[in-house]
Formats: structure tokens, sequence, C-alpha cells
């Protein structure tokens, strides 16, 4: 089975996207510290994280689509409950599938506007980010680097607030829980960066925003966070092939 | 990878392209098991080499043309290819699809062949679609003396069965393994009260995970152009490579307790257990899943 049993951070929460991200029916492919996952939310509104495979003959459920509170496979149409349960098998209309029939789940939560999830056993719920009265969500982006670069990145990023008062001059950054970094500026503003180790390779970063903003304001602030973002994308990824360049010639 | 040490797998014909796909004095290269071989029509005979490292033509094995295709061995194979009388009755077109390259499993690719229960959801419209989704009782058998798996009695409701096909029909086919790459189906045919159309696939697995699946139809159907045939039969395969290629793990576990199957997926369990009393490894899943699953 997949326990992941040697993987450093397969006891931690990640995040692994924006709630608002994940619509009812919608089915996503998961990527975290090296190992497939689904997500998909029903049409209930709660979302589910299981193992990318189906029990039967091994297809991508992220492929599959949402049938009411059930996630169909894409090939043969096996119906599991939101418990990973087989509860239908159109080849066999009458039968009833055995207990064992059962897609393996992980912990999935949803707080402060993302969606979290671990390989392994977490202790407790999600990172704490109640010191925030408001969180919005902006953007996720992948970024071709380890997710240690992107942390380095992190600590030193810098950002324009978008609200006005915040100067924006001084900036410090914290690291709360693993994964977490809130990068502060001078006035306030935060923005928070949920760091999602998807392999060796390739990190997400979701971004939230903490600015104190009206509701007509909000896409102004995601457009803010999301051009943010692509720069932190470029420069961590040019910046890290710079240093990586220098460390190979040194 | 290097040349497999699979000897199951060595000791077999493979198909490696219809003979149309290789001009006469022209060398054509490809790849076996994980060697990198040489096709090339000498005449009327066709012939294989090992290709070196530098490209150079090595060792030469075995090769004969059948069916309209070329077949060739890495080893001793034990028997000949499968028999196919079909190939010498009147009235029937053998139409060559061509190859098309699949990163999967050879015996995922199959496996798949054999299957019913996924026309629903895959094909759905053409060879099936809910509601009718049942796969009813049918029969499964390893034959003697040849060692072929036959699966017979297999009815299902189907849209649209063939390119030739006017509205729905229960199709009633019958399923052939000759050997552990090589599959061909007999299909009640839509046009000629009685008889059978064949559609085959002959595998071609240039590794464990990449194969060039060469297909071809063996069938009565005098109105359908080549085109329309062809068009057919590729839009049902790539259907089902979309499957093929997201299957995990990539190579086909034969232990029972890997993967759950229902009565339906009889002839699924037969070949993985005809294939573990062979001995075959190559494109079987035998690694740690945890590694598989990153």
């Amino acid at each position: 089975m997949e326990n992941g049993k040697s993987i450093t951070g397969k006891d931690t929460w990640y995040a692994i996207g924006g709630s608002s991200s994940l619509g009812a029916g919608d089915v996503q492919p998961v990527h975290l510290l090296g190992i497939e996952r689904v997500v998909w939310r029903d049409n209930g509104g709660e979302s589910h994280v299981w193992h990318n495979r189906c029990i039967h003959r091994g297809m991508r459920l992220q492929y599959g689509f949402v049938d009411g509170d059930r996630l169909a496979c894409r090939y043969h149409g096996w119906r599991f409950a939101s418990d990973g349960k087989c509860a239908y098998i159109p080849a066999h209309p009458d039968m009833t599938p055995p207990d064992d029939f059962c897609v393996p789940s992980s912990p999935a939560a949803e707080a402060t506007g993302l969606i979290w999830t671990s390989i392994g056993t977490p202790d407790g719920p999600p990172p704490d980010l109640s010191e925030f009265d408001a969180l919005t969500f902006c953007r996720s982006v992948a970024i071709n680097c380890p997710s240690s670069e992107v942390e380095a990145a992190a600590a030193q990023a810098q950002f324009v607030p978008f609200t006005a008062g915040n100067t924006g001059n001084a900036i410090s950054s914290r690291h709360p829980a693993p994964g977490v970094t809130i990068v502060e500026a001078d006035g306030g503003e935060a923005l928070v960066l949920a760091i999602q180790p998807a392999s060796a390779t390739k990190t997400h970063v979701h971004i939230l925003s903490a600015a104190s903003v009206a509701d007509t304001d909000i896409p102004a602030l995601r457009r803010h966070f999301s051009a943010w973002g692509r720069q932190f994308r470029w420069k961590t990824e040019n910046g890290a092939r710079t240093s990586r360049a220098e460390s190979e010639t040194a | 990878m290097t040349k497999t040490t699979d000897n199951v797998a060595l000791n077999d014909w493979q198909a490696v392209g219809d003979v149309d796909e290789i001009t006469s004095g022209k060398r054509r290269n490809t790849r076996l098991l994980g060697q990198d071989i040489i096709v090339e029509m000498d005449g009327e005979r066709a012939r294989m080499f090992e290709a070196n490292a530098d490209g150079g033509m090595g060792a030469e094995h075995p090769a004969q043309i059948l069916y309209g295709y070329v077949w060739v061995t890495l080893g001793t194979p034990a028997k000949p290819p499968l028999d196919m009388p079909e190939f010498k009755e009147d009235g029937r077109r053998l139409v060559s699809c061509g190859a098309v390259t699949v990163r999967a499993s050879a015996l995922r690719i199959v496996e798949n062949f054999l299957d019913m229960s996924h026309f629903p959801y895959v094909h759905t419209g053409i060879l099936g679609e809910e509601p009718v989704t049942e796969v009813t009782d049918y029969r499964f058998e390893v034959r003697q003396p040849d060692d072929e798996i036959w699966a017979t009695d297999c009815n299902f409701f189907q849209p649209q069965a063939a390119a030739s096909a006017d509205g729905g029909q229960v199709s009633e086919y019958m399923y052939r393994v000759s050997s552990p790459f090589v599959s061909v189906l007999y299909k009640t045919c839509p046009v000629v009260e009685g008889a059978w159309d064949l559609v085959g696939i002959f595998v071609q697995p240039r590794d464990e995970g990449v194969c060039d699946v060469h297909t071809f139809m063996l069938v009565f159907d005098d109105t359908s152009t080549y085109t329309d045939l062809v068009h057919f039969q590729h839009e049902i395969f790539m259907q089902d490579r979309s499957i093929l290629e997201n299957q995990r793990p990539t190579g086909l576990p034969l232990s029972p307790k890997r993967e759950s199957a229902i009565k339906a997926d009889g002839s699924s369990m037969l070949y993985r257990r005809w294939l573990r009393q062979k001995g075959l490894t190559f494109g079987t899943y035998q690694g740690d899943e945890e590694t598989e699953a990153a």
C-alpha cells in the first residue's frame, strides 16, 4: 500500500489548492511529495482526497466523473461512495459489492479558503491562521523548483501591499508551520504562502492575502497578487537556476 | 532498457509491421523487447537483424511474412504464429490500420482488448451505452493442444457495433489469445448473416511500458471505404489508449490479490493465471507499489 513510510513530511498537512478552485462535481489530480492523489467535491459540497487509482484495474480516478455523492471511474463506471466504498458495479447491476472493495483515502480538510491533505496521519487540524480577520485566496502557481528553494525564496519575498497606508518598505517573514510562510509588510498587510511540495522538482504555492478589503475590491486584490505570483515564480526559477550554475562552476 | 532476458517473451513470434510499411531495399529501424532491431525486405523475403550500438547490423534472427505482416523473433519459438484460416476465405477485406504507439504494458493492452464491461464508458454511443451495462455470463477456457485462451458466448448491446452497422444490435463476440501479445476477436457481422468479422491486435512491445500496436480487420463489408474502416478502428483505439496510458501500476499485476475482480473479469483473470503459469515477467508488475505510485 501507499503508506509513504520513509517520506519526509508525510504526516504534515499541506494545502493542495484553493477551495474555490474545486467546484461541486470537479475531480482533479494531486501531486504531493511525489505521490499521486485525487481530490473531488461531491454535489453536497464535501471534498474528498483519495488514492488516484481504481481498485479494479488501476485506472487513474482523476479522469472519473462525479455522479451525485459518488465518484465514478472512467474505465468501467464503478461508483464509489464518499467513504471510498464501492457502491455500484455497472457490469453486474444486481450485485452488492463486497466491503473490501474500497478506495483508500487520505485526510481532507478545508480551512482558510484552502483544501488541505496529508500523505500520512497528521496530528491535529491544519495550521491555525485565525490570527487574520480575513484571508482571500488569490491564485496558485506551479514552480519548477524543489520546495526547499521555494521556501528560501519565500523567506526573502517582497511585495507591494494592496491597501493604502501599507508602505511595504520593511518586510518581515515567519514560518509558523511546515509548508506555511507569512510575509508581512510595514503597516501590517500580510501575504500567506502555503507551499505544496508536489515532487522533487515541482512545487505549488497557494497565495492568500490578509488585506482587509470591501467585497467589491476582491477581484482587484486577486489580480494584484496573481501578478505577484507570476513574478515570484519567474524570480524563483531564475534565481535557483543562477545559484545552481554558480555552485557548479565554483 | 536492454534486450529482455525473459525467455517466455523472447521465444515467441511478434509482428513488427505490415509488409506495405516496409519498402523493399530500405531498412526499417524499430525496437522489440528492449532491443533495437532492423527489418528489411529482401525481394519477397523479410529479414531481421539486431542493431548494434553504432546503428550497424548485428546478429540475424528469423523473420517470416504471414497475414500481411512481418513476424520476427529474438529467440527460438516452440510454435508458429497463430492459425487464422479466415484469411483464405473469399469475400473478406483485410484492413491494416497501421501501428499506434501506446505507453503501456503489452499485457494491459491485451487485457483491455478482452474486456467488454468498459464499452459503455470508454466507447460511449458506439460499442455500449448506459443503461445497458450488464455483462452476462460467458464461457472461458484454455484450449489445448494450442494452449490458447478462448472466451465464447459473449453478448453485449451496442449502439453502433461496426462501421457498417445501421442502428443498435446485440453483438456476439468470441475472444482468442494465442500468445501473450497477440489477440483476435470474432464478432457478429452486421452484413452477412451467420458470419464473423475479425478484429485483431498484434502488440509489438518495444519496452516493458511502450508498445506499437498493429491493428487489423478482416471483415465482410463491400460498402465502407478503406478510410471509413480505418477511422472507425482508430476512433475506438484512441479511446482505449486514453485509458491504457493511465493505468497504475504500468505493469500488469498477476497476483489475484492486487486488483479487485468480478465475474465479468473471468477472461482477464484466466489471462493473468495463464501468464503466471508460463512464467512471463516482461510487462508484469513486480515492484514495490509505493515507488510505482510516485
